[in-house]
């Protein structure tokens, strides 16, 4: 599904990710775990695209395709989907149209034929449910007045719309109280399935105990530093980062 | 002693004589006021921020404009309006290519609108029409003035606005012309007490345009709303003078002017709001926001406010800036095209001030062809 290969990124004059190597598979769910600045959300935005970071080395292969070389819209319209730790507020556009017009540009990349309004609109119904959506926000402009919590279920309500391949999750359960992590969790995991893989980017192993990952990784100054099956993010919980900065030293 | 008639002006003058005109009242007065008067240039502090110089390139020919409209626009004979005292109102005033009046009379109420289309399709017309609107007390009435120059050519076109006590107006003005137009347009409103009157100026196109929008609350109680919005590409320019006058107390005004500029255009936005010495309890709204596409385009904004009362509420802002990076990389992350992502972001910034219009026809209309010429994304859900 992913390759990342020695991966190396700035921002400004200050390197963040340096030498970063991972690889999903499809199906598969895996944790990234650190401490706070090891480069989590740098990670998500460099795979993303965000045009702030500079890649200075590595590789990034996406089913086979030289990921960093293409724009974010084109990353999207191939199957990579990236929940945003703080979704932004656009005023004016509705989050109907948004969707459409996303759901449009995703379809025609796959050579699927455009929806029509009512199988749209039935998509919209069905996956809103998903998350316990209420039908009314998906009319409302895009996370303008949203909570919190109604935000990261939008993002996983646009997630279920897009069906991608591959859905990396920057911190999707900061800002969420117990019942909506468990709302968000219970999205997620309707969407797992044997072609899809899932990056979870989290601080806290609260999250885990909804999306049970395959594989956990510590990410700690740019490097992947640890990596071990669940019971590694149990570990980490009870040691605290600590014990890792010191393992690493 | 003989009053010598500025050359610039002189031109103009000459180009009009006998041409079949429509009679003014008070012609005489106005016409001696215009030999006064000289062309207006960039020297002038209202004609400041732009060029005048190639309205006076072309070789024009007066003739009366194309006027299809409902039977309710009646035409007139014989125009009374006063002497607007500015070249190009006067100019209006002198020579009236044609005039309608609409009277919405007391008490009527009308939820269909009234449409007049003004059109200018004869290479090189040089068009001055004249429209007049009266509402008459507690009468409501719906009305959208659409401006339409084909060819190149020139309309100068005046708009007289009377609201009755109680009476409410909601006009809608539409200018959509060819790049090689030139569009004149001086609107002046008066309003009684317990008036309302919302204008909304959509530019949907125009290679040069200067509009100006005088309300007068004359009457305690009375509202005025203005609006317009502007997407000049290219090297076309777009002008939009607004004046409020608060000469009472009690009223309240509230303004939106939003442009997007794109390429190597100009916009031009200056609004005066005036809040007399009696005009106490005024509330007074004026925002100009601008979003600049191109480092090329470039934005003239000039908020201006005059209180000389001391118990009012009012407020004025000008910005200019870019599209939200942020939400561009939101909706690009998503899948939108660069271009789909700016369109959409641009359609959110402009249906503010499309949806100020209480015509839902109009609304639907500007939306639908803004989105034909690939400018918005049009809601479809």
């Amino acid at each position: 599904m992913i390759e990342i290969k020695e991966l190396r990124a700035s921002i400004g004059e200050k390197e963040i990710l340096k030498g970063l190597n991972l690889v999903v598979k499809p199906g598969e769910v895996h944790a990234i775990m650190g401490p706070n600045g090891s480069g989590k959300s740098t990670l998500a935005s460099v795979l993303a695209g965000r045009e702030e970071y500079e890649v200075t080395g590595g590789e990034v292969h996406f089913n086979g395709k030289n990921l960093l070389e293409m724009a974010p819209e084109e990353r999207a319209r191939e199957g990579l989907f990236l929940a945003f730790q703080y979704p932004v507020e656009i005023p004016g556009v509705s989050n109907m149209n948004f969707l459409k017009a996303a759901v449009g540009e995703v379809r025609k990349h796959r050579g699927e034929e455009a929806l029509s309004a009512k199988d749209f609109l039935a998509l919209v119904k069905e996956k809103s449910a998903l998350v316990e959506l209420d039908g009314q926000l998906a009319h409302r402009a895009v996370n303008e007045g949203f909570s919190g919590g109604e935000k990261k279920r939008n993002e996983v309500f646009q997630m279920a719309m897009l069906e991608p391949k591959l859905a990396i999750l920057d911190e999707t359960d900061s800002g969420l109280d117990i019942d909506a992590l468990r709302i968000v969790a219970q999205g997620v995991n309707a969407m797992r399935s044997p072609e899809r893989s899932f990056i979870v980017i989290t601080h806290y192993q609260r999250l885990l105990d909804y999306i049970v990952p395959d594989v956990v990784h510590v990410l700690y100054k740019g490097k992947i530093v640890k990596t071990g099956t669940k019971e590694l993010a149990l570990e980490l919980e009870e040691k605290g980062y600590d014990w890792i900065k010191e393992t690493v030293a | 002693m003989v009053e010598v008639i500025h050359p610039s002006v002189q031109k103009w003058l000459q180009s009009i004589s006998g041409c079949n005109v429509v009679q003014h009242q008070f012609h005489a007065d106005i016409h001696a006021q215009l030999e006064t008067m000289e062309f207006p240039h960039s020297k002038m502090e209202e004609w400041k921020y732009t060029r005048t110089q190639r309205l006076n390139q072309c070789d024009w020919k007066l003739q009366q404009a194309e006027v299809l409209s409902d039977p309710e626009f009646e035409q007139m004979d014989l125009v009374e309006s006063s002497a607007r005292n500015t070249f190009f109102g006067n100019l209006n005033q002198i020579a009236t290519t044609e005039a309608f009046a609409l009277t919405i009379p007391a008490n009527e109420v009308f939820d269909t609108p009234f449409h007049i289309v003004i059109k200018s399709n004869q290479e090189n017309a040089w068009t001055q029409p004249y429209l007049r609107i009266d509402v008459r007390e507690q009468a409501q009435a719906k009305v959208v003035v659409h401006f339409m120059g084909t060819v190149q050519g020139l309309s100068n076109a005046i708009i007289d606005v009377n609201v009755a006590q109680g009476g409410q107006l909601d006009m809608d003005i539409i200018e959509d012309n060819e790049d090689a137009f030139f569009q004149l347009l001086d609107v002046k409103v008066d309003e009684a007490a317990d008036a309302k009157c919302n204008v909304v100026t959509h530019v949907l196109n125009g290679g040069w345009v200067r509009n100006n929008l005088w309300m007068s609350l004359n009457g305690e109680r009375s509202h005025a709303g203005l609006s317009g919005f502007y997407l000049p590409q290219d090297g076309q320019l777009i002008d939009n003078h607004t004046v409020v006058d608060h000469r009472v107390p009690n009223c309240t005004s509230d303004e939106l002017y939003k442009g997007v500029l794109y390429d190597k255009s100009r916009g031009v936005f200056n609004g005066k709001v005036f809040v007399r010495r009696d005009a106490q309890k005024t509330q007074a709204y004026q925002s100009n926001k601008n979003i600049m596409m191109s480092d090329l385009a470039v934005m003239d904004s000039k908020p201006e406010l005059e209180i000389y009362a001391d118990d009012v509420r009012c407020s004025h802002g000008s910005t200019t800036g870019q599209l939200d990076e942020e939400a561009l990389f939101y909706l690009r992350a998503r899948g939108l095209s660069e271009m789909g992502a700016k369109q959409l972001l641009v359609s959110a910034y402009v249906n503010e001030v499309i949806m100020r219009s209480n015509n839902h026809e109009v609304v639907t209309y500007i939306k639908q062809e803004l989105s034909n010429r690939g400018r918005i994304i049009a809601d479809e859900i």
